[in-house]
């Protein structure tokens, strides 16, 4: 949480993926619905940026070369960097939803995830509190609507 | 029988001096005393066949007795037979009244004359004569016929010169002497060697119908003997009638054994005689002299014949029975190995084959038209067929084929045949034969393994899914993913005020390219979870990794292996099945990965590499980090394993899945640690080769 962010400013939502492909559309589905995306191809890289300007949320690819999702967590939780987390992960497995729950991870998605899931969750984590409150949800506003049901 | 008792006792006496007294055996004795018996008996016949004033008889059987008796026994019993033999000469020469000196002087010349023609039978033969082998019978005639009774000749009429007694002059005496004993030999000796080889027992063997026959036979030709020579004819019809027991003796030799044959002889010879003697039959001279010449000669020339003639046909039928029995022995060997001969004549164009049958005597020959017969080749195989015949007349001249055959129930054979071209001396194709053998239990049971292993392999590799499940549904959520949240997004700015189009456009080329990604993917699952026919084509191994290593590609990477790849170029393609290849090489990487899992992640390394194997032959080679394998042969048997999951078959099969394509795939342990699988593939053929393998030999490093 940088201080130097001023009132009403998009959301950043960082997506760590090592699937280019995946990042592009994740990308593209959050800056079309108003956030501002920020992707990242490995845990190592999204650690990094987080020392200097951390998201206001960030979706978390389970499996990946170098560091894994899970692993990228802890880290986070080490450096004290509490902002909320979404996990997304190829397969529903009872097992790593509890790591997931036992590190504090916000929710768990499964690919593939629909775009509607993916905002409900920022929603879902804007409206726990946890993110900062000079940042815009827009996707309540009505921009993601031809999405919705 | 007596004198086939001496011949028995004869063989076994051993050589040494010891032995003497063995010599004088019950058989021996009674053997010799049995020939002095039948020599004063042909004394009493050879004066009764005698022609006065000549003292040398037409035909003087004492010699050919004891020429027989000779030839019957061992030579070491030689000198007991002939000094029986001396008592019996001399008591019969001197009742007759012959003088001691002129009776001496004949006994030598009549051993002598026995003495010559056996030794030189035994040296030229070193056996008994056979009289249905021309060798035996030419060798019998030159020496028992011919040569014996010359040499004795000279010496008897020597002797009579020397001793003056009935002297009539020294070359008509020889002639006459030489003429008495050779009609003798050739007379007496067949039919007592003939009848002691054979014995009496075959009298009472054979079919009825045969015996009534020589019976008739016999009857007949006493009938015509008698009527021939014991009748006295015109001069006209004498010269022609003296042939009229011919047919009948011709009879005997084409239809009857030489025993027959030589009774027949005898008793010919025996009318013939006695009819000269009493002056009557078609041998009419100016002198008893004269028609006794002529009867010997006629004798001799008319048994020489015959014997010939059976000893020709003799051959013919040993010729025959032999290459029955060895056609009897062939059908069996043919039946017991379930194989047959076959032969195709060019000229009739039909082929005709031969079926052996184990346990039947009689073999079963069929002959079709060649082309009847390629209409029951199965209409598969019938290109390779033709395709052999063609290759054998372009010039191969022989080849082989595997084939089957459907018969008239629709049930079909498998058939293994090799053939051979023959020429003829222009070097034209005359016909080819061959022999075939029926393999279709062999393929039956080929096909049955060939199921149970691809049923095994299938069970195995629907397991190594199982296993594999987590991460090849990784691989398929990837673009699965992207494609829902491109299209949601593209949604979006289409419902926008103004929307971006170069954006849109992205998205949509996104879409599809994740589509095809995860098309791919399916692709790849659906041959690896079908239970598809088996197919061995000419394969690329690089490919074949490369698809592979898409598939376990997350798999991977959840393993936190470090995967290093190094394909080589210009690889010959293989003979093998994608499908079960592909199931090898995942299985030997999740092998691998598992084996690593206890390590730290940046020990955890994989090598795969491809590279030619040497005799055409093509290597793909799995290394890992791991731990390494304690026995490298125990971990390909069925039911090993080392894992907590896992049945353990994943291993064994992928060795016969391996070996089912003539390959092999070996274990070894690394130094210092880790273990390697060697996967050896023979190439396809040269014609399936096509443009090699295009992989670049670059070391792709894949995670």
């Amino acid at each position: 949480m940088s201080a130097a962010q001023g009132p009403n400013r998009p959301l950043r939502v960082a997506v760590v993926d090592d699937e280019p492909t995946m990042r592009r559309s994740f990308a593209r589905l959050l800056r079309s619905t108003g956030y501002e995306a920020s992707v990242y191809s490995s845990g190592r890289e999204f650690l990094d940026a987080c020392q200097s300007k951390p998201p206001d949320c960030a979706f978390i690819d389970w499996q990946m070369p170098g560091l894994s999702g899970v692993e990228v967590i802890e880290h986070l939780r080490r450096r004290g960097i509490g902002i909320p987390v979404a996990m997304l992960a190829a397969i529903d497995d009872a097992e790593v939803r509890r790591t997931c729950t036992a590190l504090g991870t916000h929710c768990f998605l499964v690919k593939p995830a629909d775009g509607v899931a993916l905002l409900n969750a920022i929603e879902s984590m804007v409206s726990s509190g946890s993110v900062s409150s000079d940042a815009l949800a827009p996707a309540t506003n009505g921009v993601a609507a031809p999405i919705r049901k | 029988m007596l004198m086939s008792s001496v011949a028995v006792g004869g063989s076994k006496a051993p050589r040494s001096w010891r032995s003497w007294p063995q010599l004088f055996t019950w058989n021996n004795v009674l053997g010799s005393l049995a020939l002095a018996a039948a020599y004063l008996l042909g004394v009493w016949v050879g004066i009764a066949l005698t022609f006065e004033p000549i003292a040398v008889s037409t035909l003087w059987p004492p010699n050919a007795l004891v020429l027989a008796a000779l030839l019957l026994t061992r030579p070491r019993v030689w000198p007991l037979l002939i000094a029986t033999v001396f008592p019996a000469h001399l008591a019969a020469e001197i009742f007759l009244g012959v003088p001691l000196d002129m009776a001496l002087c004949w006994f030598a010349s009549n051993v002598a004359e026995a003495l010559i023609g056996a030794a030189l039978i035994l040296r030229l033969l070193g056996r008994m004569p056979r009289f249905d082998r021309v060798r035996d019978l030419s060798v019998f005639l030159f020496a028992g016929v011919v040569a014996a009774p010359i040499l004795s000749s000279f010496l008897d009429a020597y002797f009579v010169y020397l001793i003056g007694w009935r002297y009539t002059g020294y070359w008509e005496l020889w002639r006459v002497r030489l003429f008495s004993n050779a009609l003798a030999t050739l007379t007496l000796v067949p039919l007592v060697l003939i009848w002691f080889q054979t014995g009496t027992a075959q009298l009472w063997r054979g079919k009825a119908w045969k015996k009534l026959e020589a019976a008739a036979l016999l009857a007949s030709i006493c009938i015509v003997s008698v009527l021939v020579f014991q009748r006295s004819h015109a001069p006209e019809t004498a010269a022609v009638l003296m042939y009229a027991p011919l047919p009948l003796l011709m009879w005997a030799v084409i239809r009857h054994e030489p025993n027959v044959v030589a009774l027949c002889v005898s008793i010919v010879a025996l009318f013939a005689i006695t009819g000269v003697l009493d002056g009557r039959g078609p041998f009419i001279a100016r002198s008893t002299v004269d028609a006794a010449m002529a009867v010997q000669m006629f004798l001799i020339i008319a048994e020489s014949s015959l014997l010939l003639l059976t000893a020709s046909l003799g051959e013919l039928r040993h010729a025959r029975s032999a290459a029955r029995r060895q056609e009897e022995s062939l059908d069996l060997a043919l039946g017991a190995a379930r194989m047959g001969t076959w032969e195709w004549d060019f000229a009739s164009n039909r082929l005709s084959w031969r079926i052996g049958r184990a346990g039947r005597s009689r073999l079963r020959t069929r002959t079709v038209p060649v082309a009847q017969m390629l209409t029951r080749v199965h209409a598969d195989d019938r290109a390779g067929v033709q395709r052999a015949i063609d290759e054998a007349l372009a010039g191969s001249g022989d080849g082989e084929v595997e084939c089957r055959f459907v018969n008239r129930r629709g049930a079909s054979q498998w058939i293994t045949s090799r053939g051979k071209l023959l020429l003829d001396r222009f070097g034209n194709p005359r016909r080819m034969i061959g022999v075939y053998l029926d393999t279709t239990e062999r393929k039956t049971q080929e096909l049955q393994m060939r199921t149970h292993r691809e049923q095994l392999a299938y069970l195995s590799r629907l397991s190594l899914m199982g296993e594999l499940s987590g991460a090849l549904a990784h691989e398929l959520n990837q673009p699965l993913a992207a494609i829902l949240l491109n299209a949601q997004a593209a949604c979006v700015q289409i419902a926008a005020p103004n929307p971006n189009l170069r954006d849109i456009t992205e998205m949509l080329r996104d879409i599809v390219a994740d589509d095809q990604r995860a098309g791919e993917v399916i692709h790849r699952l659906r041959a690896l979870f079908l239970k598809g026919v088996v197919q061995v084509r000419p394969l690329a191994v690089n490919e074949c990794i490369r698809e592979v290593l898409a598939l376990e590609r997350s798999y991977l990477l959840v393993a936190k292996v470090k995967t290093h790849v190094q394909l080589a170029d210009n690889l010959p393609r293989v003979a093998a099945d994608r499908v079960q290849l592909q199931q090898v090489l995942l299985n030997l990487i999740v092998n691998a990965c598992e084996a690593m899992s206890a390590d730290e992640p940046h020990e955890r390394r994989l090598w795969i590499e491809s590279m030619p194997g040497g005799h055409g032959k093509v290597d793909i080679v799995i290394r890992d980090s791991g731990p390494g394998i304690d026995d490298v042969d125990a971990i390909f048997e069925p039911f090993f394993s080392t894992k907590s999951t896992g049945i353990g078959l994943g291993l064994a099969v992928s060795r016969s899945i391996i070996s089912a394509h003539g390959g092999r795939l070996r274990a070894s342990r690394n130094q210092p640690r880790g273990a390697t699988f060697r996967i050896t593939l023979p190439m396809a053929a040269e014609d399936d080769q096509g443009e090699t393998q295009s992989a670049a030999a670059r070391g792709d490093q894949v995670s």
